[in-house]
């Protein structure tokens, strides 16, 4: 057996689902340092990545929040998933990122949990804090987001403290590979506009970013991203319609930052950026109008995913019910997922080896 | 009607296979070497046996053949000749990893991964054991070899 091509086996390997993977792990001490080796972590997180998974998050009122996995072809039928830690000890669902999923404690975000389903391991976290006096309003932001030049996860908190007319803004990173927080030395004079979003920020090319505003706590015009590698702030253009209009929410699709706003109060856009940091290469992919959505104006809209290759695009709607759009015909059609006792939050995300 | 060009390919079993150019290049070790300008008499592939090489063949001719257009039909039609394609027993899908693997086709590479993959997923722990058992030999010289490849990476 000459010139067995040695890329075989880990090719092979890595399109596995982690479950598979896991038993191979304990057959031999050769296979488990092959598959515990962060290259072919790495690989096998490249691979899922090729196949977009969505997780919901369910929570009722006064009860714990419940995972379980999508299938947008059969959406009554999946099973919950099982949580090794008490999900009421966490009730905020903050994001994921490469199959982690990062929840949080109230309030403040004192606790972090990140937590992998497929290998079910999970690590808790616990958070710098700083506590200003009572005069003062406090208002902690954390996300997890993907260092790609560090091969490192990391979770940014942002804590602002101080009255309506002056901010004091403190920024901490924490690095899954050093299992430590840092500290940040970087001015971040800008408002969260807490009525119109939850400050939720979302990680594309390695850096995490937020809606925010420069004048006041009522405005929502500024795109702000924070690199994971430099560990810096930077302005991100967003499209020219938004100079006078509101962007609710952000959102990922296809590896590209989008947009979500009101335009001119009469419909919904999503707009995507096509080339990062390329202001032209914005574009609006979707419109949602009072005559397509048979509910009120105001909606809460979450872009998630594209279905069919990029021909829908799949909204999560007032926590509610999907929003299938066809970018094509511009028309849509809806899921229920949720319903008014019960708020679900989806997330994408894939099955991965990463270690906690 | 004008007349395409064909390459000859000599095997391990001495035997040649006449190929339209066109087909001819879906293998990327192919391409280069007709670029080289090796390819004047015929382009020897001295580890491939007949068995196999006819199938490569077999695959780049289709597709090569099929439009690479978006309709349903021809995706269908594709599809389907993929999945007959891989039907295979799994010596030869070794073997076929051997001679794509030299002659680097992507595609067809992915393919036989995805379907080995899928071969592996299926199963019960009693049938993954069973399978392991029986290409002990091959998966064991496959562990070895991709051990000695992450050593020397320094991975």
């Amino acid at each position: 057996m000459s010139d067995v091509p040695p890329d075989a086996l880990v090719n092979i390997l890595s399109r596995l689902p982690v479950k598979s993977l896991l038993r191979c792990r304990s057959l031999s001490k050769t296979e488990r340092a092959l598959i515990d080796s962060p290259h072919f972590v790495n690989l096998h997180t490249k691979q899922s990545m090729k196949t977009d998974k969505l997780l919901v998050s369910s929570k009722r009122t006064h009860s714990s929040t419940s995972f379980r996995p999508l299938n947008l072809d059969s959406p009554q039928t999946s099973v919950e998933l099982e949580t090794p830690f008490n999900t009421t000890d966490f009730p905020k669902v903050l994001g994921t990122c490469h199959g982690l999923v990062c929840l949080s404690n109230m309030p403040f975000d004192r606790f972090i949990v990140l937590w992998n389903p497929a290998t079910q391991k999970y690590k808790v976290i616990l958070t710098p804090m700083v506590y200003p006096s009572s005069s003062n309003v406090l208002i902690a932001f954390n996300q997890v987001g993907y260092d790609h030049v560090n091969d490192d996860y990391k979770v940014v908190r942002l804590i602002q403290t101080g009255g309506y007319v002056w901010l004091n803004s403190m920024v901490f990173v924490y690095s899954l590979k050093l299992n430590m927080w840092r500290s940040v030395e970087q001015r971040f004079p800008y408002y969260f506009n807490l009525a119109l979003c939850q400050g939720q920020g979302v990680c594309v090319n390695s850096a995490l970013h937020w809606v925010v505003s420069k004048k006041t706590h009522l405005g929502n015009d500024l795109l702000v991203s924070f690199d994971l590698a430099s560990q810096s702030f930077q302005l991100v253009p967003h499209p020219e319609c938004f100079n006078s209009d509101m962007i609710t929410s952000l959102g990922v699709l296809g590896g590209c930052l989008c947009v979500v706003g009101y335009r001119e109060l009469r419909s919904i856009d999503v707009w995507v950026m096509g080339e990062y940091g390329v202001k032209e290469s914005w574009s609006n992919l979707v419109a949602l109008t009072p005559g397509n959505v048979s509910r009120c104006v105001f909606l809460s809209v979450r872009p998630i995913t594209y279905l069919k290759n990029g021909k829908e695009v799949v909204l999560e709607v007032n926590q509610q019910w999907f929003e299938i759009y066809d970018i094509e015909k511009k028309t849509s059609r809806q899921i229920m997922i949720g319903d008014a006792s019960r708020r679900i939050s989806t997330y994408v995300y894939q099955e991965t080896l990463v270690r906690l | 009607m004008s007349f395409s060009k064909t390459i000859m390919l000599r095997n391990y079993d001495g035997e040649t296979f006449v190929v339209d150019e066109v087909v001819a290049v879906e293998p990327q070790t192919i391409e280069h070497m007709i670029e080289d300008g090796c390819a004047n008499t015929s382009i020897p592939l001295p580890n491939i046996t007949s068995k196999i090489l006819s199938k490569v063949i077999e695959h780049c001719k289709k597709h090569v053949e099929t439009p690479n257009s978006n309709e349903k039909d021809a995706k269908a039609d594709l599809k389907s000749f993929d999945f007959d394609f891989v039907k295979a027993d799994q010596g030869t899908l070794f073997d076929l990893i051997l001679a794509v693997n030299y002659l680097n086709i992507k595609g067809l590479l992915d393919l036989i991964y995805q379907t080995i993959a899928d071969m592996i997923k299926g199963k019960t722990p009693e049938e993954e054991e069973e399978m392991r058992r029986v290409n002990a030999w091959v998966f064991s010289c496959f562990v070895g070899v991709t051990c000695l490849y992450f050593k020397s990476k320094k991975i």
